[in-house]
């Protein structure tokens, strides 16, 4: 009976085959390797730099959990400063747990964690708020948390917003986007977006050249506290999920297909058209729109006849000072 | 394999060829008949899931796709790709 593979470097057990890297590796180097290829990314595409602040959205899923714990590693060696924020949209059950997981994960990297608690400042829950206005809770979701996470970064004048996205994440929406000729979008799909200043805040993607399978990886042999639980509103069968299985038939076949597509895009970014679309600033709360009022208060005031971003920017200030971090 | 003794003579011998396999997310747990000792991609294949798309844990040690398992293991599959 054999043993199973050794690891290519020190000749201890494998527990990862990188195929396309043609590398096995033992769980210290393949913790290693994931943390390389972050702190490469950092430096190839110029992330964050000495002194800044970054915010991390964390979700309790694997992906956040991966980066949080990575960047709290290489925030001493970079020299930056690194936040933690939650965002609680009040889903039941899966909200609270993904709740004290993310506490757990603070604690356990030794970085502050703000929790943002929707139904705290607002008085609705997002399936709630979802239900009022008469949208899907996926789409009321998506611009809560977009809005919440550019307020906390802005507050805390972070110069980036490091978002969980993997390799596999980015390549199916360049797909879809691609797909429905949305070349615009593809240009906001690179390892970095920039800032506006007073508006909004530039996200990062430090997982850009890691792959989700070595995300998961990377928690459950590091130990780091994560949830793998679904969100329950979360849909199978979307163009996105199919594209994604198309993808890994492909990445079968083809070990790196999707590495290589990502580090090619990065290098053609400024070749696709950018976004046209004028900005202005919010009325009623001062951040990033694109008309008279930002999605967040135009939601807000059909559901609740006031918008709230101002509210939502004043209690965010609160829990800054609250929790000593301005 | 399952060795039934009474007073210290073999009485019986049953062969239990089953792993418990736990999926996550979901919570769902299956029992594959592997007859003996079989590889993680073996096992994979059975179960009609890629290997690329799981990973395989026993015990909470990580296994990759060329370790085995064996009757009587109990696991957890996770699923790579997550929603959301
Ligand atoms: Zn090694
Ligand atoms: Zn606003």
């Amino acid at each position: 009976m054999h043993q199973g593979v050794k690891c290519s470097i020190c000749g201890e057990k494998a527990v990862a085959i990188i195929r396309y890297a043609r590398l096995r590796l033992c769980k210290r180097h393949f913790l290693e390797f994931v943390e390389r290829k972050v702190e490469r990314a950092i430096r190839r595409y110029g992330l964050v730099g000495r002194g800044d602040r970054v915010v991390v959205a964390v979700s309790g899923g694997k992906d956040s959990s991966t980066l949080a714990s990575i960047l709290a590693k290489l925030s001493g060696k970079l020299g930056y400063k690194l936040y933690l924020l939650y965002i609680d949209l009040g889903i039941p059950v899966y909200s609270k747990a993904n709740r004290e997981k993310v506490v757990e994960l603070s604690k356990t990297i030794g970085k502050p964690l703000i929790v943002v608690d929707v139904k705290e400042v607002l008085g609705l829950t997002v399936p709630e708020l979802a239900f009022k206005v008469r949208r899907p809770v996926c789409s009321v979701c998506g611009v809560v948390k977009r809005y919440i996470m550019n307020a906390v970064a802005v507050e805390l004048k972070a110069s980036a917003l490091a978002m969980g996205h993997n390799l596999d994440d980015l390549v199916a929406y360049v797909l879809k986007e691609f797909f429905n000729q949305n070349l615009e979008q593809i240009s906001k799909l690179g390892p970095r977006t920039g800032s506006v200043e007073g508006l909004a805040v530039g996200r990062i993607r430090p997982l850009y050249e890691v792959y989700e399978r070595e995300s998961l990886l990377y928690v459950l042999l590091s130990r780091t506290p994560f949830l793998p639980d679904e969100c329950p509103h979360v849909r199978r069968g979307t163009m996105e999920f199919k594209i994604k299985e198309l993808l890994d038939s492909l990445e079968e076949s083809f070990p790196g297909i999707k590495f290589g597509l990502m580090r090619r895009l990065a290098k053609n970014l400024e070749s696709y058209p950018k976004p046209s679309q004028k900005l202005s600033r919010c009325k009623a709360c001062g951040l990033i729109a694109s008309g008279e009022l930002c999605s967040f208060c135009k939601i807000t005031k059909q559901a609740l006849g006031e918008p709230m971003g101002a509210r939502v920017r004043e209690y965010i200030r609160r829990k800054i000072l609250e929790l000593g971090l301005d | 394999m399952l060795l039934v003794v009474v007073e210290g003579s073999v009485v019986g011998v049953f062969v239990v060829g089953r792993v418990r396999v736990r999926m996550v997310p979901g919570g769902d747990v299956v029992e594959v008949d592997v007859g003996g000792v079989v590889s993680v991609r073996e096992l994979l294949r059975r179960l009609g899931l890629s290997v690329q798309g799981y990973v395989v844990v026993r015990g909470g040690e990580v296994l990759t796709e060329e370790d085995v398992v064996s009757p009587g293991d109990e696991l957890e599959v996770y699923r790579v790709a997550s929603g959301g």
